[in-house]
């Protein structure tokens, strides 16, 4: 579903990535982890198309398209979804609002027919129960004085309901206490699929014991310097990332 | 540069504007045509008219002229139609006296002589050459104690090609009543006209008023409005205001506080795009002790649009525990437009409490960002995050029908400058 070949990625001029080789299948969870500074958060908005983050070499296929060569929305409505580490606040915007707006654009591009906004509040209210999202925070504006747990929960709201083929979780489980962890990671695995891949970038093996991935990759100093089965995790809480960062 | 109107036109039209045989109205009349004479129209070497250029005015009349009147909105409640300069009372009478300033000319000389049109220090702009000809207005007065039910709709409307149209109007909100007010304008595009309302607003003690304003002016018109506020002890002042119309709009408005322990709230939101220009100018002054003044503006510019905000607050010696903020934020869209912000603090007493804040930008990257990594396009997340930053203002109108026609005409505007390329 997402080839990445050798991707080469700078900000402001200074090369960040530097020859990351990545492959994920449908129906794939893989975890990038790596310390500070690696890049994890880079690849993420390298992926979804953010202003800024210039690809200066290799290439990114996701199903057998050039994913650089679209817009970020375009991304999106193409099946790329990122959830934020830190989710934005859109004062003046509600989350129903934002989300009917952002469904129907997805299938405005795709060539689909809109929904109403009864069929897209039947929808949210089903999703939202699922993932203990209140009705006053869908008629909030989109993060604006929500709890830090309050905003991945949203996030996740966000994912189900734009159900998109390859999401991208940046440091999903920063600043979760243990429950709102368990709440965020069982509605991530709802969203496991034969269909769906996933990329979880992650500092911590924390998240790992929640969402248990398929592959687990090590990214340092700009590439990907270890690749391996969950049990990767464990080793690295360990050992930590003195020994794979003087690999890179 | 400074030039005065076609003398024998002004002499005319200074004429023909009514005084129904009151003396003391003649004569203020003939007083503030004295005025304007020699102060001229304001030119740029004025400090308070630096940002706004009123040379378009050169290529219009000061004699009213025939047109013909626009489509209606009712917000359910009474209604005073001004059109085309002319007032008529469309509500039978009520508790709230409702009548055209021709008609109080008659029934309630006393209440005009009283109020209306008296110069004050802050008439910096136009007001002068206002109350000299000021052909007609709406005049509102509630009596005292008297909670109105209804909400008072001064529609007025304006037509014809070159024309001018002087307006006064009086509200009077007497010690202890209430009343919730919606002041609209509107006009064809593409005719040129002069729009010339004025405003005496009255609070009595505890007196209470809600006052909601939409400039839909047409977008070749001038619009100069001249709005004095005068607030008795512990009386109330809240106003919404959407400008979205005109094509050079200038709101002067001088806010006096007169008794102790008042209050008064002042929400603005303008939209100037294409080659609209919107000018608020303000002075709140505080005469008295423990009153509390609250100025919120918010203006979006695109294109080669432009906002003013000239913003004066005193606090005069003896205001103490004045507690007086003032806010004014501005998105700015494209290179060509321009915004200038001058608020200004002139405070003349020590136990105050006093805060003013400017703000010029585009929009968020990071907000553009999120919204476009859902799905939605650059111009829409644009359009949605412009809207989002505007319509927080109508949050505040508590009126169903008086919002949802403000967020209606806010919604045109939007979808026309989205279509122009945000």
């Amino acid at each position: 579903m997402l080839e990445i070949k050798n991707l080469y990625a700078s900000v402001d001029g200074k090369d960040i990535l530097k020859g990351v080789t990545l492959s994920i299948g449908a129906g794939e969870v893989h975890a990038i982890m790596g310390p500070n500074g690696s890049g994890k958060s880079t690849l993420s908005y390298v992926l979804a198309g953010r202003a800024g983050y210039e690809i200066t070499g290799g290439e990114v296929l996701f199903q057998g398209q050039d994913l650089t060569a679209l817009t970020a929305d375009a991304r999106a409505a193409a099946g790329v979804f990122l959830a934020f580490q830190y989710p934005i606040e859109v004062p003046g915007v509600t989350t129903t609002t934002f989300l009917k707006t952002a469904m129907n654009a997805q299938r405005r591009t795709r060539g689909e027919p809109e929904l109403d906004a009864g069929q897209v509040l039947k929808l949210m209210r089903a999703k939202a129960r699922e993932l203990n999202v209140s009705d006053d925070m869908l008629r909030r504006p989109v993060n604006v004085g929500f709890s830090g747990g309050e905003k991945k929960r949203a996030e996740i709201l966000q994912m189900a309901l734009l159900e998109p083929k390859l999401a991208i979780l940046d440091e999903t489980d920063s600043g979760l206490d243990i429950d709102a962890l368990k709440v965020v990671a069982d509605g991530v695995n709802a969203l496991r699929g034969p269909e769906r891949a996933m990329l979880l970038i992650t500092h911590y093996q924390r998240l790992l014991d929640y969402i248990v991935p398929d592959h687990i990759h090590v990214l340092a100093g700009g590439r990907i310097v270890r690749s391996g089965g969950k049990e990767l995790a464990l080793e690295l809480e360990r050992t930590g990332y003195a020994g794979v960062e003087d690999a890179a | 540069m400074t030039f005065a109107p076609d003398t024998a036109e002004f002499e005319a039209a200074l004429l023909s504007a009514q005084h129904a045989g009151l003396t003391w109205l003649a004569a203020r009349r003939q007083a503030e045509r004295d005025r304007f004479i020699s102060l001229g129209i304001p030119g740029r070497r004025s400090e308070l008219w630096r940002w706004t250029d009123l040379r378009p005015l050169n290529d219009l009349a000061f004699k009213p002229r025939e047109g013909s009147s626009q489509t209606l909105v009712d917000f359910g409640g009474a209604c005073i139609e001004i059109i085309d300069g002319k007032a008529t009372t469309k509500t039978p009478a009520g508790p709230v006296n409702l009548m055209s300033f021709a008609q109080a000319m008659q029934s309630a000389p006393n209440l005009l002589e009283q109020h209306y049109g008296y110069p004050v220090e802050s008439a910096a702009g136009l007001g002068a050459l206002n109350v000299a000809l000021s052909m007609d207005g709406a005049v509102v007065h509630v009596p005292a104690n008297l909670s109105a039910s209804q909400i008072v709709h001064l529609d007025f409307r304006n037509n014809g090609q070159d024309a001018a149209r002087h307006t006064r109007s009086l509200i009077v909100v007497e010690a202890g009543a209430s009343l919730s007010l919606v002041e609209t304008h509107a006009g064809p595009d593409g005719c040129q006209y002069f729009a010339h309302p004025g405003f005496d607003i009255v609070l009595g003690d505890g007196a209470r008023l809600v006052h909601y304003r939409l400039e839909h002016e047409g977008d070749q018109s001038v619009q100069l409005a001249d709005t004095r506020i005068s607030l008795g002890s512990k009386a109330r002042y809240e106003n919404v205001a959407l400008s979205a119309g005109g094509r050079l709009v200038r709101n002067d408005i001088g806010l006096r506080f007169t008794g102790t322990g008042a209050s008064a709230r002042l929400i603005s939101t303008y939209l100037a795009a294409g080659q609209r220009h919107v000018d608020t100018t303000s002075l709140i002054d505080h005469l008295m002790p423990e009153c509390t003044s609250e100025q919120i503006a918010k203006g979006v510019v695109a294109g080669r649009g432009r906002g003013v905000f000239q913003g004066k607050i005193i606090v005069r010696p003896g205001a103490q525990k004045t507690d007086a903020r003032q806010l004014t934020k501005a998105l700015v869209l494209s290179e060509q437009a321009e915004i200038d912000h001058k608020p200004e603090l002139e405070i003349y007493a020590d136990d105050v409490s006093c805060a003013h804040g400017a703000t010029a930008g585009d929009l968020d990257e990071q907000a553009l960002f999120y919204l476009e990594s859902r799905g939605i396009p650059r111009a829409e997340a644009r359009l949605m995050l412009v809207r989002a930053f505007l319509v927080d203002a109508l949050e505040h109108i508590d009126v169903a029908s008086v919002r949802a026609h403000f967020e209606l005409v806010l919604e045109r505007q939007l979808a026309a400058i989205g279509d122009a390329g945000l």
